[in-house]
């Protein structure tokens, strides 16, 4: 450019002839499109917390009870993963063929294209072991391993030909809790309470229960939040001793010093949102409040010894101890008081008949024994409660067994056991709004494949989300460019099991 | 490369208007300056127009749209790109006549406006843009059973929703739906749909996918077929198709349409009343009771109807029912479980025209407050465990038309005097709780190796 100063005039003239230029416009139009493309992409991976009405995220109240598509059945859901994989032959699924043709040579037919987890060659049918009897008005089969439960057959129900993808523990339990068998999805929990808040601000919306000694083996992603804000993952609490830990002030500290060194926390924090504007520095915030609260409100909620000994006596409960039935019984505390999602998981279901604990003749007796008193007890004290009509339990697990005994390595097992199965397995629900005393869904003569009502993992899941009240197509996150879903681009609701 | 028609043919409408619009502006002084930008847009638009033409040359042979009624939209279509060839030769070699590129530019515009017009109609149907349009009234199906299935019925839902598409102007997918023959002939994948449970007609396949499957008809967008006629027309392919079927071949019971219908509106459940008239709340109005810490929610996104949770309020007591004046007619549920309310409470309750669900679980509520509750006809839920209401309570509920449970743990109420009550209230589920769970043995044969 030339040195030469322009007058006020001439600077405008000059602009004024730029403007009618042709490389002008060429210029800032490729700029300008170009830019206009490129913006959704810097903002792709944020959340875009920042004004977006996409999203019912509000960083400063993230757990506000909040309102779904249509008027659901179900205000809470008590869902109980038996992780590892109890036998539906066993169980609920009966299967008198299977029993005849127990110690054959299982068909090649039946292995052509088939991969197992362990079993090798050619393995054997395995009859049977339940001793099955149909169950109340409805029929439905129950076997010897659950004799209380079968006393509350009637309050259930049945879906019997559920399928899954994924023969291995960890990913089926991803596939399962948070519908893509790899990891960084958000969990069904973490999509309800995202969805629909918590009616106690006391309390977490999404409380995670292990028992049985370890964690399911897809580890805490199994209840994480993926790419929802991380205020709606679950909160594992612990399952002897103290439930959450710190509660209780340390020596020498009371409430008004714990508030005043929470609120100087919280204020540093309100400088760091200030300064970097991450919506997480304000679920922080809020969580640390909720901690506060939950000074107050948690000891007494999660204390089960202080239930009258009948209660104790009917759910099989021994305060103190890390046991599924305390789970349980906590659970329907919990969701008395207005929590959400209440998720509980008891390792050790995993029947290979490797040893004793594996084996179908004692192992899985041994684990039913923990869990059917249990969980008849939480059936009917929900139900006396008035509270069945909108608490959803459902059971389940990642997936099934084989009709054929596990034969690993090749070599006879020392115990009946049975291998992963993808194809067919049951689930059941029950209260919120499903419909009581029904049975669907049908597997063939051995309970290999389904042959009638087969629905998959991810019908199981947009059922769940539409007794809530979602419509499970449209309730959906945006995240890198493109609104995610639970049930991705799947799922049907299994309407004959609503009521 | 046909797809593209639609998206390509914009660039020339807007930019040979545009070279229209200029010259003409070009005529006065201050749109002189604009003047060199011409040739450059009646270029661009030119291009445009070139490649309209025969991305749509190509869009006509896929076969989707009746030759015979392209025919004019593709003459004009080919005469515009010609003209706008020529003009821009004629910005390139200016003849010496006056004003020769305005009326070039005129003529050429004249030409854009009729190809337009013709493609817009045969996009949007021919009477796309007259204003006295005649409101189409949906047709109600009447269920008279002698009433011809095709021509009674069916054809008027084909005229509706799918001919616009699929008619004769238009044939997406080769399908034509105007005549039965041609319904029979199906589209360019036949009339069949062969999946693993067997032979159907592919329109029914297409009429049941989800919404937002691709593949889904009519359209996601458009108007969709209700779920009556879906029932009446899957019915009728499934019987042959033939134009000779009588409504009662298809021995449809009013039950059946209406339990499909119930079907598809899941969303309306007879848990709550039905309230079409009334409408939603304010937010301010909620704000009060928000503040005073309730939980209130409506049932549903826009739902009218409220649902309350005052449950985590200890301190709530009788006179905070004044919090509820104005909204009376909205709450539809109410949970008061374990707040410090008494009798006196049951009056506002009472008040409540449609009240569905009611918790006055452990509260101070008595026989005498629950007599108050006659009034409440919509009540379906009552919760009163853990309260002292007895048998002389429950008897005052017989008048309560669609209560469905009421639930009665730890109340005074005596399983002796159930059965009376029972007998009373037949529909009634009383559920008394205090069940208990004898332990059971497992017996297992356990056959150590």
């Amino acid at each position: 450019m030339n040195n030469k100063r322009l007058s006020l005039a001439e600077e405008a003239h000059l602009l004024d002839a730029q403007l009618a230029t042709r490389r002008l416009f060429l210029k800032q139009c490729s700029m300008g499109l170009g830019a206009l493309a490129f913006s959704p992409l810097i903002n792709a991976c944020t959340s875009d917390a920042n004004g977006s009405s996409n999203t019912l995220f509000d960083p400063t109240k993230p757990l506000l009870p909040k309102t779904p598509h249509l008027p659901g059945k179900a205000k809470s859901v008590i869902y109980l993963h038996m992780a590892g994989a109890p036998s539906q032959l066993e169980l609920f699924d009966y299967k008198p063929e299977l029993k005849k043709l127990d110690g054959q040579l299982c068909p090649e037919s039946l292995l052509k294209g088939k991969k197992f987890a362990f079993i090798r060659g050619v393995p054997k049918m395995l009859g049977t072991i339940g001793e099955f009897k149909q169950r109340g008005q409805s029929g439905a089969w129950v076997s010897h391993y659950m004799p209380h439960l079968a006393g509350v057959a009637d309050e259930l129900s049945f879906l019997k030909a559920v399928h899954t993808d994924q023969f291995n523990h960890a990913p089926a339990q991803l596939l399962m809790q948070t519908g893509s068998a790899r990891l960084g999805r958000p969990s069904l929990g973490s999509w309800v309470t995202y969805g629909l808040g918590s009616e106690n601000a006391n309390l977490p919306g999404f409380v995670v229960l292990t028992s049985g000694g370890q964690n399911p083996d897809a580890g805490k992603s199994v209840w994480g939040s993926g790419f929802l804000p991380s205020v709606y993952q679950g909160v594992h609490c612990r399952s002897h001793g103290e439930p959450v830990l710190y509660l209780d002030n340390p020596a020498n500290v009371d409430g008004n010093m714990r508030k005043a060194s929470i609120d100087a926390i919280n204020q540093a924090n309100q400088e760091t949102y200030k300064e970097f504007n991450d919506p997480e520095t304000l679920s922080r915030i809020s969580q640390y409040e909720m901690a506060f609260r939950m000074q107050i409100s948690a000891p007494d909620v999660m204390n089960i010894s202080d239930e009258p000994a009948y209660i104790h006596e009917m759910y099989g409960t021994e305060p103190g101890k890390e046991s599924f039935a305390n789970n349980v019984l906590l659970a329907r505390k919990l969701v008395e008081k207005g929590v959400r999602f209440v998720q509980l998981f008891d390792w050790g279901w995993d029947v290979h008949g490797n040893s004793t604990d594996t084996s179908l003749e004692i192992g899985l007796v041994n684990k039913c024994k923990q869990i059917d008193k249990a969980i008849t007890a939480l059936i009917l004290d929900l139900k006396q409660r008035g509270l069945l009509e909108e608490t959803l339990i459902v059971w389940g697990s990642e997936f099934g067994r084989t009709p054929m005994q596990e034969n690993r390595n090749g070599l006879e097992m020392p115990f009946k056991g049975r291998d992963h199965h993808a194809d067919a397995f049951t689930i059941w629900m029950c209260g919120g709004g499903a419909k009581a005393g029904t049975t669907y869904g049908e597997t063939d003569e051995i309970g290999f494949y389904p042959v009638d009502g087969k629905v998959s993992v991810y019908d199981v899941q947009a059922t769940i989300l539409h007794l809530l009240g979602f419509n499970h197509e449209t309730f959906t996150y945006p995240f890198q460019g493109r609104p995610f879903r639970l049930t991705d681009v799947e799922g049907t609701v299994i309407k004959p099991i609503l009521s | 490369m046909g797809v593209l028609h639609p998206l390509v043919i914009h660039f020339p409408i807007a930019l040979l208007l545009l070279a229209f619009f200029l010259e003409v502006y070009g005529l006065s002084p201050s749109g002189k300056k604009y003047k060199a930008s011409i040739p450059l847009i009646t270029f661009l638009g030119g291009i445009g127009a070139v490649f309209s033409a025969l991305s749509g040359y190509l869009l006509m042979n896929q076969g989707d749209y009746e030759v015979s009624s392209v025919e004019l939209h593709r003459n004009w279509g080919i005469a515009l790109a010609i003209g706008s060839a020529l003009l821009i030769g004629l910005y390139r070699f200016p003849p010496k006549i006056p004003h020769i590129h305005l009326l070039g530019q005129g003529a050429l515009s004249i030409l854009v406006l009729v190809t337009g017009h013709l493609g817009g109609n045969l996009t949007h149907g021919e009477d796309f843009l007259s204003l006295d349009k005649p409101k189409k009234e949906p047709k109600q199906i009447v269920l008279n059973q002698d009433a011809l299935v095709y021509a009674d019925i069916i054809a008027p839902i084909f005229e509706e929703k799918c001919v616009a598409c699929h008619g004769k102007t238009k044939q997406k997918g080769k399908l034509k739906l105007d005549q039965i023959e041609n319904v029979l002939k199906g589209g360019k994948n036949g009339f069949y749909h062969v999946s693993e449970e067997g032979k159907m007609a592919l329109m029914s396949h297409r009429m049941r996918l989800p919404l937002l499957d691709k593949q889904h008809m009519p359209p996601k967008g458009k108007t969709q077929l209700t779920e009556k006629e879906i029932v009446i027309i899957e019915k009728w392919l499934s019987l042959g198709a033939s134009s000779k079927l009588l409504l009662k071949d298809l021995q449809l019971t009013e039950e059946v349409v209406s339990a499909s219908m119930e079907e598809k509106n899941i969303g309306k459940t007879a848990d709550w009343p039905s309230v079409p008239d009334l409408a939603a709340v304010s937010e301010t109005m909620l704000t009060p009771l928000r503040d005073r810490g309730m939980v209130v929610l409506p049932l549903a996104s826009g739902h009218p109807l409220l649902q309350i949770n005052c449950q985590s309020l200890s301190d709530f007591s009788d006179k905070d029912g004044e919090l509820f004046k104005g909204l009376e007619k909205n709450i539809a549920s109410i949970r008061l479980s374990g707040t410090r309310i008494s009798d006196k409470s049951l009056k506002w309750i009472s008040g409540l025209p449609n009240l569905s669900k009611l918790y006055l679980d452990n509260t101070l509520i008595t026989d005498e407050g629950i007599a108050l509750l006659k009034n409440t006809t919509e009540l379906r839920y009552l919760n009163l465990v853990g309260t002292s209401i007895s048998e002389k309570g429950l008897r005052t509920l017989s008048s309560l038309p669609l209560l469905k449970s009421v639930y009665l743990y730890q109340s005074e109420v005596k399983i002796e005097d159930m059965a009376e009550i029972q007998q009373r209230m037949p529909k009634v589920y009383f559920d008394l709780g205090g069940y208990k769970i004898d332990t059971l043995t497992m017996e297992v044969r356990t056959e150590e190796k």
